[in-house]
Parts: C-alpha cells; structure tokens; sequence
C-alpha cells in the first residue's frame, strides 16, 4: 500500500497521461499557477471529500499549504494517483477536461517534487545475517554461528533489513549480550588448570557397535570388514573422551581370529589402526578425516599387547579399524562387494544358491533393484535366514551357476544395495574369520600437557587481532594502542579520544579490582559487542560521508563490513570523487564508486547478496516450507534446483549486462538437463547421448516467446505461489503485481475464503474468480489481481505445463484482459504484453533493489530519479548491469 | 468429582488463583479436599511412535487387560490413563515426530511452550528440553526439534545429562566464573550506556527516537542482569545425586539406553526442587542398535519400527519400547516417592504426558496416536477410547492446559477439551 503503490499503480493503465506530466517542461511552482489547481479541485472533488465520511478529506486549505506533513505529502501522491489513471471523479460525476486534468497532474506533481527530499532512512541495526558475517570477519571465527533461537528480523517493504523493520527489543538486546560473552571467550579463553593423569580401561562392552562395524564374540570385539565410512567400519568408546589435550599412553590388546582354513586372508599381517575421533565430526564421514595414531601389526591368535604414546587432543577418543580386511562394504564400496561376494558364490555355489533364496524373495523387478522390507536383511537377522537356507535340505539350487539371471540379479543387489546385505554378509566372517578381536585398551595420562589445534588457532588469532603485547608499555599504553587500532574496524568509523577514554577507564577499573590483563581485555570485547555504535550504522548527524558510503555499499553488495580498500578510500575521502564522465563532459560523474561497486558486485549465484535478494524480492525463501504432493514427481532436490535456477538467471544477467528484457523473455536458464526435461519438457538430443550430463547444472537454450523461460515461467515461482497441491491464481495474480509489476495490493478483507479451483464441481475457476469482480468490495483489486493470475493457469503448482485441470478434465481457457484492454492468450501473450512495457519491471526491479540497499521505501522525488535512470537506460539500450551501477551512482543512493 | 458444580468451582479457581493465593483456599471448600493446580508438566515423546497393538488395550475402561508395552508400568495403573482414538489430523510421513507437542502444522506454538509461558516465568528455567539418542540436527527439516516458541523458534534440546546437571546443580566454581561475568558485564554497562547517549544527543531526531528502542532494551537487559546477580548466590538444591562417573556423556546414537534413565533422574530432581515447571524428553535413536539384556538385537531401532508386520521383528521392536517403558516406570516411581513440601507424592501435582507424532513408524501414518496421561491429581486408572471423528489429541491437551492454569479453550486445531471426559 503506502505510496509506493500509489505512485506506480497508475502506470498500469495510463502510461501516457503520466509520461505527459513527467516531461521536460515541469512547471516551477504552485505560483504561477496560482488559483487554477485549488479552483479545479474545488470543482470536481470537494463536494464529496470535505468531511471524514469517505475516508478522505480534501480539506484544501490546510492541506495545501502545509506540505511539510509527511501525511499530507501521501494524500497528494494518491490525489495524483487518482487524476492521473482516471478513478476519480467518478465515472458519474461530472468530469474535468483533459486539458483541467493535465494541469492538476502537472501541478501536484511539481509540487511533490519539490515537497520531498532524498534521503531518511531510520538507524538501521545490522540485520541478523550482517550481524553474523561482521562477527566472522572482524574477529576471524569463519566457523561462528549465533545460538539457536536468536531472533529473526521482520520484513517491511519486503525486505528484512530496512531501518523500519530492524527493531532493537530487550530479547534481542539479552542475546547480542550472550554472543559478545561467547566471542570473549573464544578470542581469550579461560586458562585450563593442568589435569591429574588417570588410568582407563576399555572393555569391549565400553565400546561401540553400530550396524555390522564391529560385534561381540567370545569376550572380543570383533572386526570383519573396512569400508570406509566409520559407523560402518570402526569403533570407538562409547564415554571416553578426552578433556586435556596431552600425550596419553595407549596399550591395546588384539588377536587374529582365524579358524577358517579357506585361504580368504591375503598373506601379509592384520593391520589394526588406530586414529584420533573427534566426537564433534560425524560418524558419516570418511576414515582418512581423522588423525591417524598409530598402525600395529597382529600376527598372533593369542592376544598380544601392544604400548605407543600418542597426543590426544580436547574433545577427541580413540578410532579403530582394521585396515585391510578382505571384505569392504559401504560408502562408495559396494562395487567392490560385488566382486568379492562373486568369488564366494563361484568357490561355493550352495551358499550362493541360499543368498538367492534370501535376497530375491524380497526384491522388486530386477529393472528396478531394490528391496522390498530391506529392514530384516539386515545385520544378524540377513545373516540367520541365510544360515536356514543355507541348511535346508530341500535349497533350490537349480539356478546356482555364475551365468544364470538370478546370479546377475543377485550380485547387482549386492552392489546396490550393499548397505543392507554387507552388513549381513560380514557376520560370515564375524562366526568363521578371518576376523580381528579387540579384547582391550588401555588409556593412560595426560602424561604432559600439549596444545590441541584448537588451542593453537586461539593463540594464533589472538596474535593476529592484538597484536603481541609490548612488555616495554604499561598496560594502559597497550590497551589504548589496541582500542585505537580496533575500534575503527568495530565501529567502521573514526572514532573520538572521548570514547577511546571511556573503554580505557572501563578496563583501568576492571584492573585496579584486582584482574588480569586479559580479563580487562575480555570485558572490553564484551562491552564494545553491545554499543550502539557497533550494532548500528551510520550513526551521525549530517550528510552521509565516506564511511557511511563504505559502509552502505559494503553491506548492500556483501553483507559484510567495509574492507580495508574502502575504509581506506574512505579515510581519504576518495570514495566520492567526481570527476567529468566520459559520455557527456558536462555531468560529474562518481567514477571512485563506480569502480568500487563493479569491484564487490556479486559475482557467483551463491553470494549473500544474490540468495538474499532474490529469495526476499521473488518469494521464492517460502519454497524451504512447501512439499508438493507426490503427484507432481517433484523431490527435495527439484525444490533446491528450482532455487538455483533463480540465483543463476539473476546472476548471468547481472554479470553479462543482458538487457532488462531478458528477465521476461530470455532463450536460456540455468538447470539440470533432467529437471530442464522433466518440467520444462525441454529434450536436448545432445543431453540424452551424454548419460552423465543429465544431472549436471548447465546453462540450457530455450526459444524465445515460447511457454518457459524468464520469471514469469519458473518454476520456482510457480511453485512458490501455490500451495504444493492446488494452483492459487489469486496468490499467482498478486505475487505478478508486486515482484514483476510494483504495484503491491492491500490485503484482502477477514470474511473472504481462500479460492481453491477446480474443486467445486460444476463450477468452473473462471466461474469461482468473476464472483469476484462481481462484488463491489471484492473488485477494485481483483480486477487487477485475477487476470495476471489466471492467466498462468497452465502451470501446474510446480511450473509444468498442463492443457487440462487435473479434477474436471476440462480444456484451461487461460485467456484474460489486461487492465488496459489487452487481450492475452496465455502466458505467452503476458509476456508479449510486458515487453512493450518493460519500464514496468525495469522500475519495479530497481524500487526493489533501492530498497534493499537503502532501508527505506523511497521517496516521490526519489522515484522521479530512478524512472528518469530507467529511461536513459532503455534509450541507450544499456544493460542490467548498467543500470546497478546507476542505482548505486543515484542521488537516492547516496543519501542518507 | 465428576459433577458440574465442581467444573464451575475450578474455573473460578484458575482465575483467582493469582490473587488469593493457596491458604485462602481451606475456608472454600469445607466439604471437598481442596484442589491444587499441578506444579509441574513433563512431556515424553518417542520418535518412532509406540507399537499400538501392544499400547492399546482391547477393552476400554478400567478393567483393561493389561499390553505388553504398558507392563512394565503396571504397577501405576491406578496412576494414569491410557487414551486410544487421538491425534492431530496432521500430515503422514517423516516428520511427524514433530507434530507430538505442536498439532496439526509442524512448528506451531507447542503445548509445553504454551504451558511454560503461563507458569514457568519465575522457575530458574522456564523450560527444558531435553533429548536422546539419535544424531544432534539430524531428523528432518528442523533438526528434529519438538518444542516451539510462540514466534515458532524451534528450542535447541539438550543431550548431555552432564551439561543438564551443571545447570541444575552449579558447581562452586562455575557459579565463581558466572558471577564474576554477570557483575563485571553489569557494571561495563554503565560505560556503554554513558557513550550511548553520548552518541543520542549528536543523531537527527529521528534516529533518536530510534535509538529509544536501544536504551529501554538496555535497561530491561540490566534488569535481568540485576536479577540474576541477585539469585545467583541463593542457595540452589544440592543433591547427593551423582552420574556415573564416566568421564564423558552417552550421547552417541548407540547410547539412548543408557541416557534415559540419567535424563529422568534429573528431571525427577528438577520436578523435587521445582527447578524447572516444564520439562520435555525425546527419545531419538535413529540409527541404533541396541542391547537389551546382555543381548545384541539383529537391527537397529529405525529398521525395526519398519517391522513390515514381520513377527521377528515386531519382538525385537517390542523389546526396545519395554526397555524404554521400563525407564519411564523408574521415572513414575521416583515421582511417587518423592514428596513435596507437604508431604504429597510430587505425582500427584505433576502431570505427565507420554506421546508422540507418529502413529505407525512402519507406514508413516499419523493417526491415532497412543497417548498416556500420568499423575496431576486426574482420576486414572482407565483406557479411554475416543470417537476420532468427534475428538483431537489437541482436546486432550486443551485439558492438560486448563489443570495447569492455562486459560486456553483451543489447541491447533482442536477446541472442543476431554474436561467432562477427563476430570
């Protein structure tokens, strides 16, 4: 609502009366034309709106002559508004002439001009994910996340991070505190106290035993087998980790367990490893993440013990493996599996007569590969079925040969579904070896303090970030030296000897309490985290300077704090340097900034700016919470793929400089030839040739004006403005006027239902959608909602093309009226429509960028700048990325 | 109990608790025992649901032949009630774990959020919550997180008992350390407070009204900070209580047998030295294999929920849900046991909740949901079958709320209450 729409509305169906009113020749001042505007008004409009009744009172004389209300500033916006596009007077009132209305247009729009300013946006706190990345890149913790639960930011104008909608509250105030605290303690931790060496014994039930990794036999821990992944390889103790980083000493007691005469054992000795676990890592990932202790030989059945010192740091147990078990299964292993089950079945054909038995009772159709009820082939439960089948007297071995289907059936389950039936297959070598036993460790210290890595990083970034400490200084001369070096950075500022005392008489006081060095250090940090001056920015009196350009621009491109090229342009106050533009000498140009802002655009779709932006301004942040129904075959990963394709479009017309035209009707995307076949009924003959392709995401050529292709066809957003079951072309109708058009409408009123197509038997949608514009309250809007909305009826709730409703069957008849009397067929026709109509976008899409970087809805003059640079544009047939740079090279931009 | 009169008597007291306070109540109710509101709401969830052929008696009533998953408890049976014919009408599929405490959609407001947020603000934790098993933020979208705050935060749920029992118990050193940041922070406060107004005076008017925002979230941080400076050396319960000794905590997937009965220890000392009003417990185990009586089973707990009606398997899975019953009988013991100031078993003003999202793990379907309700002064000792068509679990929970003192007349989408079914 507001003025945005006010202003922009009237676009829709009277380009020409406004252009006429924004020409050259704008008129000076209200005085010279003196009476004719207030008589005008007077005429045609006073009789109705000169009491409150109607909502708006034109109560001339006041609200004429004070223009400095920001109310009254709105109420002529949408007086303009109204006479501009015709709406008012009323169709049966009596009406102006063209020449009567022209001349209030002119004159409400000169006057607004000169009534609005550049410039007001509120205090912006940093918004949450700025707030993140300032805390990773000034205090170098890369990995940092703020705790769970730490507010969100609400959306005004769309965006998350505008100075009305960034507010301070005392919950978020509580966990800027608990942040600061952590960062403290993170930069100077609290000195650890030395801990009494101890002794621990590991006992085989001490250890862990997930899937077929490891099990329990004869008093041992057995191991089998040595896939990679180490919850399906390894063990470790289940409540042994270390909490002093130090040298241990480690004794392990192993034997080989070996009774099997068959020679399934290569001839060189078991190597048992043994490896550092940190318990923080995942027990999906790979066996060479973790720090290899040592690798000891076992050549003996009897047990034999085996001593090594080792370090062992903070947070870390002991991993153990068996390097080179002859089975290996799992994580990207299976194939191996495969061949090694076919040995076994081509050296003994009654066991593999009894795993055919097992395994293809509960497989689907070979073509398929997969298992029914997988669940009981697993582990011991796989492995006693086969064991029944494998002694029952009656085994069908009739199919037991190496060329038989149901051999090849069998190995290819092996291969994809080795998960499941290695895990069965190891308890082979769990009964009957070879297999390795485990029967204890032994873990003794820390015999000597060491420093873990984790202790190292500290004291590397507090070298780094404070710099050594001068023991030839006193502790105030240290701690002013560092205050000078680091507020700045914290602050983005320069910042007064006033403050600078104020923080050193915060740690003199701490100091003269009896504390360390370091802990008045500690609460510094902690003090400086929570001061406005960090938490806002640009907070000052005046004009925006050089810092407050570093710093808009910074966060506007990175969502970062200024870096050292800008705060030091800035300190030179070279950032805004003008000099004469090339293109026409007589104009200044901003050529400092214009470097800068081509240097930190972004320039790969997974910047912060790119996923922010686009997922703020198309909608398309809703897609995490929608789970189409299964009947539209879209998964998880097409969701995340519809993403992308956003971020990448966005991004190759940004970097290329493609013309404004191309975000509607452009011959190519960005996506997987799969999903570009599957949704986009896209077929690439060089695609299918190349089988591996097909899940590669690529550029794809499209043909222009055709059915997909540009926002207006994504799938992204076609699946965003439905609900992942039914098409909703009001959500579609309103989603096309705020993020294509710029005219957002106001929400509906409570009493109205959701409309659902299709569901009402012999009601058509079309039926369901002229009710509204049937009802006088409902059709002021949806008369310009429902057409762009239904005129995508052909896009089912994930994008794909569709000819019929799915229930009734009948034949979609997307054809609708624009506002402006157009006819359009389809999407095709929309897109068609909005081509002529290009500035459209072109200043939605800017508005919507202008507010992101700025924090604030701009202003009628503001919009007056932004138009006229959406003009040049078109004219000088510029690009996307021109028009960026202009944006950013805009009076609107660079005021405060 | 069951009459009317009765109802009325104890809206009256849940709207005037507040301001005549407990003692006034003796000369109310000369004829009847007087009624407290509970203290203390523990919830317990099983991500895999519980397997409802042996969960659900066949008769309704109280004379129910006892299932084989409520065995292990009964010895209670006079102390809860089973309710069969509940749930949420929400989704089938994976998540629906997370839908136990927050009906139909997934992440709305949770009860023992909604519960929390009327009773727990003056408890040294508001609320806990608490898990076991399973990965940490493995389990669907949302980590597998159960509890939700009004603006639908997901809560972070602790798996550490040891992290749970420094909280509860703080050792002198820890409570040194916090001290220490507490007073130090608040005193630096001054100085941030004194630039920042340094700052207000030089920023447009405009921005000086913004910063207003600021100042009163300073004072009301420094009011927190005042407050905790000032408990911070009340005298917290101690306990004799000690976990074992094992140097680290059993949070590993393949550990939730041994982290239960830890987590109901201390939450049963939690409810004693009303540390904490709400508290809920998720058991996890996705992943697990698990050893229950010195014996190793074949598969793990995920794959046994999948039983696919296999009887193996539904005998192993049984095995799990016992063991986990038996845990959770310890808990109702130990809660029987304990008495409150008064002398009364800490149950009878702690209501427990036993659950889940998941009606059937081997399909992923969510309907009907076996439910327990345990201890708050109810009238137990039946198994409750409810028409579905008629009843939600919200309505179960809409009751739990109004026990509480909660003012609530709907859940989710649920507005009708079990308050004439279940008194």
């Amino acid at each position: 609502m507001r003025n945005i729409q006010l202003a922009y509305v009237l676009i829709f169906t009277l380009c020409l009366a406004f252009q006429s009113v924004s020409g050259e020749d704008t008129v000076s001042n209200e005085k010279t034309l003196g009476v004719h505007p207030q008589k005008i008004l007077n005429k045609y409009c006073a009789e109705c709106h000169d009491s409150e009744e109607l909502g708006v009172n034109l109560d001339l004389d006041s609200k004429l002559s004070d223009w400095n209300s920001p109310t009254n500033v709105k109420l002529w916006e949408k007086v303009l508004h109204v006479v501009s596009d015709g709406s008012m007077p009323p169709a049966k009132e009596p009406q102006p002439s063209d020449t009567e209305r022209k001349m209030l247009a002119k004159w409400l729009d000169s006057s607004l001009r000169e009534n609005t300013f550049f410039g007001g946006t509120l205090a912006r706190r940093l918004s949450k994910e700025e707030y993140l990345n300032t805390i990773r890149i000034l205090f170098d913790l890369p990995e940092y996340q703020v705790p769970l639960g730490f507010p969100d930011d609400s959306t005004r104008y769309g965006f998350n991070n505008t100075g009305e909608g960034l507010i301070m509250s005392p919950t978020l105030l509580g966990a800027y505190l608990k942040v600061a605290n952590q960062v403290a303690d993170e930069l100077i931790p609290v000195k650890k106290i030395a801990e009494a060496s101890s002794i621990k014994i590991l006992k085989p039930d001490d250890m862990v035993a997930n899937y077929a990794a490891a099990a329990k036999y004869d008093n041992a821990l057995r191991f089998a087998s040595s896939g990679t992944q180490i919850m399906r390889s390894c063990s470790w103790p289940k409540q042994m980790t270390v909490n002093s980083s130090g040298v241990y000493k480690i004794t392990v007691r192993a034997s080989s367990f070996l009774p099997r005469s068959r020679n399934l054992m290569p001839k060189e000795p078991m190597l048992l490893e043994l490896r550092a676990r940190d318990l923080a890592v995942g027990e999906r990932e790979r066996i060479h993440r973790f720090r290899l202790l040592k690798i000891i030989s076992v050549t003996s059945e009897s047990p034999q013990n085996v001593s090594f010192e080792a370090e062992l740091y903070e947070g870390e147990t002991i991993l153990v493996y068996w390097n080179n078990s002859p089975l290996s299964y799992g994580g990207g292993q299976n194939k191996e599996l495969g061949k090694h089950v076919g040995k076994r079945f081509e050296k003994d054909k009654r066991v593999l007569a009894a795993w055919q038995k097992v395994v293809l009772e509960n497989s689907h159709d070979p073509k398929e590969g997969g298992l029914f009820n997988y669940g009981d082939l697993r582990g011991m439960s796989g492995w006693e079925q086969f064991k029944k089948a494998f002694q029952d007297e009656n085994l069908d071995m009739s199919y037991a040969t190496m060329d038989s289907v149901q051999t090849k059936k069998l190995i290819a389950l092996f291969v994809s579904q080795g998960n499941v039936l290695g895990e069965a297959f190891a308890y082979d070598y769990f009964e009957k070896g070879p297999a390795l036993d485990l029967h204890e460790i032994r873990v003794e210290g820390p015999l000597q303090m060491v420093d873990g890595p984790k202790d190292k990083n500290v004291k590397d970034r507090a070298r780094r970030l404070f710099g050594g400490r001068n023991k030839a200084l006193s502790k105030e001369e240290s701690i002013t030296m560092l205050l000078e070096d680091l507020l700045p950075k914290i602050f983005r500022k320069p910042v007064e000897s006033r403050t600078i005392n104020a923080y050193l008489k915060m740690a003199t006081e701490h100091w003269s309490k009896g504390h360390s060095y370091e802990a008045g250090l500690h609460l510094l940090i902690r003090s400086i985290l929570i001061s406005p001056r960090f938490l806002y920015r640009s907070l000052d009196d005046g004009s925006m300077d050089d810092y407050d350009l570093a710093t808009r621009l910074s966060y506007f491109l990175t969502q970062a704090p200024p870096d050292k090229i800008l705060i030091d342009l800035a300190r030179r106050g070279r950032l805004s340097a003008v000099r004469p533009s090339k293109a026409d000498p007589s104009k200044m140009e901003y050529w400092v900034l214009r470097r800068e802002a081509k240097r930190l655009m972004p320039t790969s779709p997974s910047a912060r700016m790119v996923q922010s932006f686009t997922s703020q301004w198309l909608g398309t942040k809703q897609l995490d919470s929608i789970m189409p129904d299964p009947v539209f075959n879209f998964t998880a990963d097409d969701l995340d793929l519809a993403k992308r394709e956003v971020e990448y479009f966005f991004t190759e017309i940004l970097m290329t400089n493609r013309p404004m035209t191309d975000f509607i009707d452009p011959d190519f995307t960005f996506t997987t030839p799969a999903f570009a076949e599957k949704i986009y009924q896209v077929e690439d003959d060089k695609t299918k040739a190349k089988k591996d392709n097909a899940n590669k995401f690529q550029k794809i050529t499209l043909t222009r004006h055709g059915r997909y292709g540009g926002l207006l066809s994504m799938s992204a957003v076609m699946t965003t403005t439905s609900n992942g079951v039914d098409t909703q072309p009001v959500l579609r109708g309103v989603w096309v006027l705020e993020s294509i058009l710029g005219m957002p409408v106001p929400p509906p009123p409570d009493d109205v239902p959701a409309l659902t197509p299709d569901t009402q038997g012999a009601k058509t949608p079309r039926d369901i959608l002229a009710a509204h514009t049937k009802q006088k309250s409902c059709m002021s809007c949806h008369r310009k909602i429902d057409p762009l909305g239904f005129v995508l009826e052909h896009f089912d709730p994930v994008g794909r093309w569709r000819d019929k409703w799915p229930e009734s069957g009948t034949i979609i008849d997307a054809s609708v009226t624009l506002q402006d009397g157009t006819k359009v067929e389809d999407v095709i026709g929309l897109k068609r429509w909005m081509l002529t109509n290009i500035d459209l976008f072109s200043r939605c899409l800017a508005v919507k960028l202008m507010i992101y970087a700025t924090g604030r809805e701009p202003s009628y003059i503001e919009v007056k700048e932004i138009e006229d640079i959406i003009k040049s544009n078109r004219e000088n047939k510029h690009g996307f990325q021109d028009l960026f740079v202009d944006l950013i090279l805009s009076e609107t931009f660079r005021s405060k | 109990m069951n009459t009317k009169t009765d109802m009325n008597r104890r809206r009256f007291l849940g709207s005037t608790m507040a301001t005549i306070g407990l003692p006034a109540l003796e000369s109310f109710a000369e004829n009847e025992k007087p009624i407290a509101k509970p203290k203390a709401f523990v919830a317990v969830g099983s991500f895999f649901g519980w397997y409802r052929k042996e969960f659900f008696p066949k008769e309704v009533g109280k004379n129910y032949t006892i299932p084989k998953i409520i065995e292990p408890i009964a010895d209670h049976r006079n102390d809860f009630t089973i309710f069969s014919g509940l749930d949420h009408r929400a989704k089938n599929g994976h998540v629906g774990w997370v839908n136990f405490l927050c009906g139909k959609n997934l992440g709305d407001y949770s009860l023992d959020q909604k519960i929390a947020d009327t009773i727990g603000q003056k408890s040294r934790f508001p609320s806990l919550q608490l898990a076991v098993g399973g990965v940490e933020n493995e389990g669907g979208s949302i980590g597998g997180k159960t509890s939700f705050t009004k603006q639908k935060i997901p809560l972070p749920m602790m798996r550490r008992p040891s992290v749970l029992y420094s909280q509860l118990f703080v050792s002198d050193s820890d409570k040194k350390r916090a001290e220490y940041i507490l007073r130090s922070g608040k005193s630096s406060l001054d100085y941030v407070l004194d630039d920042a107004k340094h700052l207000q005076s030089n920023v447009s008017k405009a921005d000086r009204n913004k910063l207003e925002e600021y100042f009163h979230s300073l004072r009301s941080v420094e009011q927190r900070l005042n407050q905790k400076i000032a408990s911070v050396n009340d005298v917290i319960a101690q306990t004799d209580y000690r976990l074992p000794d094992s140097g680290s905590d059993p949070i590993s997937s393949s550990m939730m047998m041994e982290a239960a009965p830890l987590m109901y220890d201390l939450m049963a000392l939690a409810v004693q030295t009303e540390a904490a009003p709400v508290m809920s417990l998720m058991l996890n185990g996705l992943g697990a294999v698990f050893t229950i009586d010195g014996e190793a089973l074949k598969v793990g707990y995920h794959s046994l929920s999948h039983h696919g009606n296999k009887p193996e398997m539904i005998r192993d899975l049984l095995k799990i849900e016992c063991e986990l019953m038996k845990h959770f009988n310890n808990f109702l013991t130990q809660l029987k046991e304990k008495k409150d100031a008064q002398g009364k078993p800490l149950l009878d003003s702690t209501i427990v909740l036993l659950g889940t999202g998941m009606g059937d793990a081997s399909r992923h379907a969510n309907d009907n949901l076996p439910a327990l309700v345990a201890g708050g002064g109810f009238d137990h000792g039946s198994h409750v079958s409810l028409d579905p068509n008629e009843y939600l679990l919200g309505d179960l929970y809409i009751t739990l709320m109004n026990k509480m003192g909660v003012k609530a007349n709907s859940f989710s989408n649920a507005s009708r209450s079990l308050n004439e079914v279940f008194v």
